[in-house]
């Protein structure tokens, strides 16, 4: 008797199981979260000399239409706008670069 | 013909050309922003970007502009964007052919960075202090790239020979039989890099003769000196056996047998030992194989062949 009703709940257990891996496997699979402090950061930071949240919009603007390499040659960027800009892209975190540019062009009018 | 009616005619003979010339103009600068206009909104779309601040979207237009004046937009993304103009007039920036061409500009683009990038990185850093005394003298960041771009150019440029001379010193410990295909596709890089600094050479010139911030006759006899080293490394390196017989291997940085000296004020990449000997060029591009194993030298396709 026990045997019977053990049976159901171990299938319980491993389906319970199964749906948990399939879940983290399909959350790591999912967009990036974008953290609160990671937030914070791009949007108050002290950016180095050669950055500035215009620019790394410009450079995700310049990685999609154009060649980046030539656009460094010209001047358009640098190369760690284009590397912050890269790696926006990759943390979804380019939309926070956009608000901190927004609010950049508000300041300097 | 009475004198009115010759009136008329001269008027009419110059109002015409006048009008169509006016309106063709007009037609020039219409088309030209509203290129930049659609390059712009297509690529914030693709990029799920919207912008709102009017300040911010000019900034951008403008620097979009100047990127077409340099013709550094990818010219297959151009000519979709002007299709479009034509065809959508009142929507150009929706159709999926587009969506498509600036999604693979953008995997492309990527995945170039991913090659490049800590090159690029590297080269800035040697021009960082002169960058930061820019900004110092109050100058903006983009005013600054723009002032020591063909610097920036310069500085990449010298790495990557000193890259090239060390994949060519090593492809004598490739075994054999894949040194002949990595010599080709070593030879290939060479030639593309060539042509690219060419093209430099030839912006140079003109930005020279404009009087652009950073753009000097220092840097152009620097640049031209560094063409010369990379042409003279167009004699691919000796098989093991040719360079037994005879030509010495010269230590990059110091007098060529072939090519210039690089000189100038700026700082210089310290390039690895080793160096070029002459040899026949292997016939063929075989792609990877026998691709030699050093750190910096990496493959890179010829993108810049538009």
């Amino acid at each position: 008797m026990k045997s019977v009703f053990r049976a159901p709940v171990i299938g319980a257990s491993v389906l319970g199981l199964t749906l948990a891996l399939t879940l983290s496997s399909c959350a790591s699979e999912a967009e990036p979260v974008v953290t609160p402090s990671a937030t914070s950061d791009i949007l108050t930071k002290e950016l180095p000399s050669d950055v500035t949240a215009k620019g790394v919009v410009l450079a995700a603007i310049l990685l999609t239409a154009a060649d980046i390499e030539l656009s460094i040659e010209s001047g358009l960027v640098t190369p760690r706008e284009v590397a912050t800009a890269r790696q926006a892209l990759e943390d979804g975190t380019l939309d926070l670069w956009r608000q901190r540019a927004e609010l950049d062009a508000g300041t300097t009018g | 013909m009475t004198s009115r009616s010759k009136l008329s005619f001269f008027t009419l003979a110059t109002t015409i050309p006048a009008l169509v010339l006016g309106t063709g103009l007009s037609s020039a600068f219409a088309a030209d922003e509203n290129l930049t206009e659609a390059v712009v909104t297509s690529s914030l779309e693709e990029l799920n970007l919207e912008i709102t601040d009017e300040t911010l979207l000019a900034d951008l237009e403008q620097a979009v502009n100047l990127a077409l004046d340099e013709q550094v937009i990818d010219p297959v993304i151009v000519d979709v964007i002007e299709q479009e103009l034509v065809d959508n007039p009142t929507d150009p920036v929706s159709s999926p052919e587009l969506s498509d061409v600036l999604d693979e500009n953008l995997t492309e683009q990527t995945d170039a960075w991913e090659e490049s990038g800590p090159a690029w990185l590297a080269a800035f850093e040697l021009l960082r202090a002169d960058f930061e005394l820019c900004r110092t003298d109050g100058q903006s960041t983009s005013e600054c790239a723009r002032t020591f771009g063909f610097q920036l150019q310069l500085a990449h440029s010298e790495a990557k020979l000193a890259e090239i001379d060390a994949a060519l010193a090593a492809v004598s410990s490739l075994p054999e039989e894949e040194q002949a295909a990595a010599l080709a596709e070593l030879e290939a890089q060479r030639a593309a890099f060539q042509a690219k600094l060419e093209r430099t050479a030839t912006r140079l010139s003109a930005a020279v003769a404009t009087g652009n911030a950073g753009a000097t006759t220092q840097i152009q006899e620097r640049l031209s000196s560094v063409i010369g080293e990379v042409q003279g490394r167009s004699n691919a390196p000796a098989l093991p056996e040719q360079a037994q017989n005879g030509n010495q291997p010269a230590t990059p940085g110091q007098p060529s047998q072939q090519g210039g000296n690089s000189s100038g004020n700026a700082p210089q990449v310290p390039a690895p030992q080793g160096g070029s000997v002459t040899i026949e060029q292997a016939p063929g591009n075989s792609g990877n194989a026998g691709r030699p194993e050093n750190p910096g030298s990496q493959g890179q396709s010829n993108r810049n062949n538009r």
